[in-house]
């Protein structure tokens, strides 16, 4: 999934929208007095988003004609998949908006609506054709900042910034700037995109906590890919004092604790992250750090779980999915299978991180010179992490290219002093006699 | 894989008959030993940060793992038992555990395999092919290439077939043609392989040398001499590019240079290579050549390097390592002309590896000994894995002859 939000309210706002679109009634629940707002956590947005598309559902029911309220609702089950990481409401949010637009009139074809979902499910051609699909009457920026999200992950990078830095200095709204933020984080500019996440950050008056809090996690993981567990630490107590409770944070918290050494705290947070949310990510961690510990074959009920809802979810999202599986498989699974996915998931997006993940898997299924070519490719794409750097070290000291190996292990020491333990590139399967250098 | 060359490093070592000279003790602590290089293998960290890193969190798995699997590469490349302490000495909390980590468990493999804990290393890799871990592939590789390296082609092969849809299509073939060349068809087992190193685009290092000493193994048993040159052409260019050591690879061509009679050039591929046992002795033996042929100019340089030899493999057996009991036997037949003890070391080695190389050691040193009975384990293995290979042919033609005059 695309991991940038689009909250545009909370959700306790969302639900007083719903109200004034449909015109409620005196029984309808109001949004509390000044003075009685209570303080906002994890569960209480998730369970106030859930009464907003209940009662959205509900109001739909008796204005069937009400498309406005319809493709309202369909952005708080997106906004909901977001905060809880539950794809089953990007399906519900999909199904929600085709029978919408086939009540609509085809000159009324809800465009954004279908570009942002296409979009976030990793469908980029879907979400272009969506938006050349859009009248002139919809807001210009809207477009131009998902046509440059689309171009970003499409690994056209220099169209992505223009049209980033045209929206910041033309529009200049809090999501302008973090567009343009997440873009220079993985362009060798995390200093950059650190201020940008603050410019954005002072220019959000909004009163979205889900908000507050991801833009602190964001601002911290910056901070964690450039090295600084210590800031990213605190920002993340800070994010979690925003939103209290939200799995977001504790499984940032949770990598972060596993970096600096502090495996018994990493292992109970990923544990408890993995009853708690029941996504195979979590589970996945959970069983990296089991099979390290005392009892590895405790990591087995886990990787078979995650396994599972895996194949579920490519089942139903094959474009959005295939990525997230990857890592999956590349570390417990088929290499061939892992190969196949990656193949898919850089069909759908050519951005660098799913490239590189396409080159670890070409590397861990023993073809080394075409993973060799690949993470060629990404480096001169503009494409700049530390992530790439650490895994070219490696896949070209395994070709014998040592000069560029160096290079890039000295690139990636520079960005990040964890890189080389941060990201870990899965070794093809060989003999343990045979030298992997 | 590349067992031959792999198993050089891996021989037992058992008794020895070098003279015991009293150990060197230095005069003062100023006085320098040796000056050692900072072992660093590209894109990775040196060692000693790498065992800073260890230090710092003894029990980490992931930093355990990069210092001890950075002085297992380092051993195959040095040939230094130093650097296998060190791997050993990161895997401690995980030794004696019969439930570490799957990753521990397959270098801990590895290196009781080094050591030649055989029992030991079978457990480990049993255990791992009957778990659910990935890296049961690894683990059956590994077994393959100990079974190759013990003279069973089929188990290996099982072994290398049952891993074959989850590593790359060379090191399958690499894998299924070094069992295959075992059991009697290495023509089939040669064309195969070179069929899958033309069709492999790139693979890692070590297995595009791996599967080029192979086919150059199975082309030397076909007789199959410039096929064989192409292969070790290939590898040491790569070798040589990569700016790495392979002691197995340096081994093989020495030995077919040696065959035939190239001293010459052996001098010249070995020269740079004196801190290797395995070379060292190739070396020793080249030039041993050279002197018997008339060549005076490295009769010096013989004598030396069969002293340094000789106390290498007396330090191996003061410490106890079991290594390199073919290069001992190799030793004692080529460089001090004691066949007897040559053939005793070889006896003792075949119980534990019984490859092509062991098999001509141990049949020339029988005939040389005039004990041509003596190689009957020799022979019945050959009957049974029904091994084609022509310099084993003429070895078995020459044991009941006198010994060539020296």
């Amino acid at each position: 999934m695309a991991s940038r939000p689009a909250f545009r309210l909370s959700a306790q706002l969302g639900l007083i929208f719903l109200c004034a679109l449909a015109g409620c009634g005196d029984g309808t629940k109001q949004a509390p007095a000044a003075g009685q707002v209570q303080k906002p956590s994890y569960d209480r947005e998730r369970v106030t988003l859930s009464e907003a598309i209940d009662g959205g559902r509900k109001l739909i029911e008796r204005q069937p004609e009400n498309s406005l309220l319809a493709l309202e609702t369909v952005s708080l089950y997106v906004e909901r998949a977001r905060l809880t990481g539950n794809f089953d409401d990007y399906r519900d949010a999909g199904a929600l908006l085709e029978t919408t637009t086939a009540r609509m009139d085809q000159r009324s074809f809800p465009c954004l609506a279908h570009a942002r979902l296409d979009y976030t499910l990793h469908r980029m051609q879907a979400a272009s054709a969506a938006l050349d699909a859009c009248p002139p009457s919809v807001a210009r920026d809207e477009v131009a900042g998902l046509r440059a999200d689309i171009a970003f992950y499409s690994g056209r990078y220099a169209e992505a910034e223009a049209i980033y830095r045209e929206l910041v200095n033309q529009v200049g709204t809090p999501q302008q700037y973090i567009r343009l933020a997440l873009f220079r984080s993985k362009m060798g500019s995390p200093g950059e995109a650190a201020a940008l996440l603050e410019a954005a950050e002072k220019r959000y008056h909004g009163v979205s906590a889900t908000m507050k809090a991801w833009l602190k996690v964001r601002r911290g993981a910056l901070a964690f890919e450039r090295g600084r567990i210590d800031e990213a630490l605190a920002l993340y107590a800070i994010a979690s004092d925003e939103l209290p409770g939200w799995w977001m944070i504790d499984e940032h918290i949770a990598e972060a604790k596993r970096i600096s050494g502090d495996t018994a705290g990493a292992t109970a947070l990923y544990a408890d992250l993995a009853k708690r949310t029941g996504l195979p990510e979590h589970m996945d961690e959970l069983a990296r750090l089991l099979r390290e510990g005392n009892t590895p074959e405790a990591a087995n009920e886990w990787v078979q779980r995650a396994e599972r809802l895996y194949r579920e979810r490519l089942e139903t999202f094959p474009e959005a999915s295939a990525g997230h599986a990857v890592e999956h498989f590349l570390q417990f699974g088929a290499p061939a299978e892992a190969l196949a996915l990656a193949r898919r998931s850089a069909a759908a997006r050519g951005d660098g991180d799913t490239q590189i993940a396409l080159c670890a898997a070409l590397y861990r299924a023993g073809r080394a010179g075409e993973a060799g070519a690949c993470i060629t490719r990404v480096q001169e794409s503009g494409w700049d992490t530390p992530q790439l750097h650490a895994m070219a070290a490696t896949i070209f000291a395994s070709l014998g290219r040592n000069a560029e190996a160096d290079a890039a292990r000295a690139k990636a020491l520079a960005r990040n002093r964890y890189a080389m333990r941060l990201y870990p590139v899965t070794p093809p399967v060989q003999s343990e006699m045979v030298s992997m250098l | 894989m590349r067992s031959s060359a792999l198993f050089a490093a891996l021989l037992p070592f058992l008794a020895t008959t070098a003279a015991a000279d009293p150990p060197y003790t230095p005069s003062s602590d100023s006085v320098v030993l040796e000056r050692v290089a900072v072992p660093r293998l590209p894109g990775t960290a040196t060692l000693s940060e790498l065992r800073e890193s260890w230090a710092v969190q003894p029990k980490s798995v992931p930093a355990a793992l990069a210092y001890a699997r950075a002085g297992v590469e380092l051993n195959r490349r040095e040939e230094d038992p130093r650097y296998l302490g060190y791997a050993e000495a990161a895997l401690r909390p995980w030794w004696d555990r019969i439930n570490a980590p799957p990753e521990v468990t397959l270098l801990r493999a590895s290196l009781r395999l080094a050591r030649l804990d055989y029992a030991a290393a079978e457990v480990d890799l049993q255990a791992l092919i009957d778990s659910s871990a990935p890296e049961a592939h690894a683990a059956r590789l590994t077994r393959a290439t100990l079974r190759l390296s013990q003279g069973d082609p089929q188990a290996a092969r099982r072994d290398c077939e049952a891993a074959s849809a989850h590593v790359s299509p060379l090191v399958a073939a690499t894998c299924i043609s070094a069992a295959r060349g075992l059991a009697g068809d290495a023509n089939g087992a040669l064309a195969s392989l070179e069929e899958a190193i033309a069709a492999a685009d790139g693979v890692t290092l070590g297995v595009d040398i791996a599967a080029h000493s192979v086919a150059a193994e199975l082309a030397l048993r076909l007789g199959k001499r410039d096929a064989a040159q192409r292969h070790f052409d290939h590898a040491l260019r790569r070798m040589r590019a990569a700016q790495t050591t392979d002691p197995g690879l340096l081994a093989s061509y020495a030995d077919f240079l040696l065959d035939q009679g190239d001293n010459a050039s052996v001098r010249a591929l070995l020269a740079p290579y004196p801190r290797q046992d395995t070379l060292l002795l190739r070396l020793a033996m080249a030039m041993n050549g050279a002197r018997r042929a008339g060549d005076s100019a490295g009769a010096a340089s013989v004598d030396e390097y069969v002293a340094r030899l000789a106390q290498r493999f007396r330090e191996m057996r003061e410490r106890n390592d079991g290594t390199h009991l073919r290069e001992q036997a190799l030793f004692e037949l080529e460089l001090r002309d004691n066949p007897a003890g040559a053939l005793e070391l070889m006896k003792q080695s075949w119980v534990k590896l019984r490859e092509p190389i062991d098999a001509r050691i141990y049949l020339r040193a029988a005939r040389a000994a005039q004990q041509p009975d003596a190689a009957r384990p020799v022979l019945e293995w050959l009957q049974q894995t029904k091994l084609d290979d022509v310099r084993l042919a003429s070895a078995l033609v020459a044991l009941n002859e006198p010994p060539p005059p020296r």
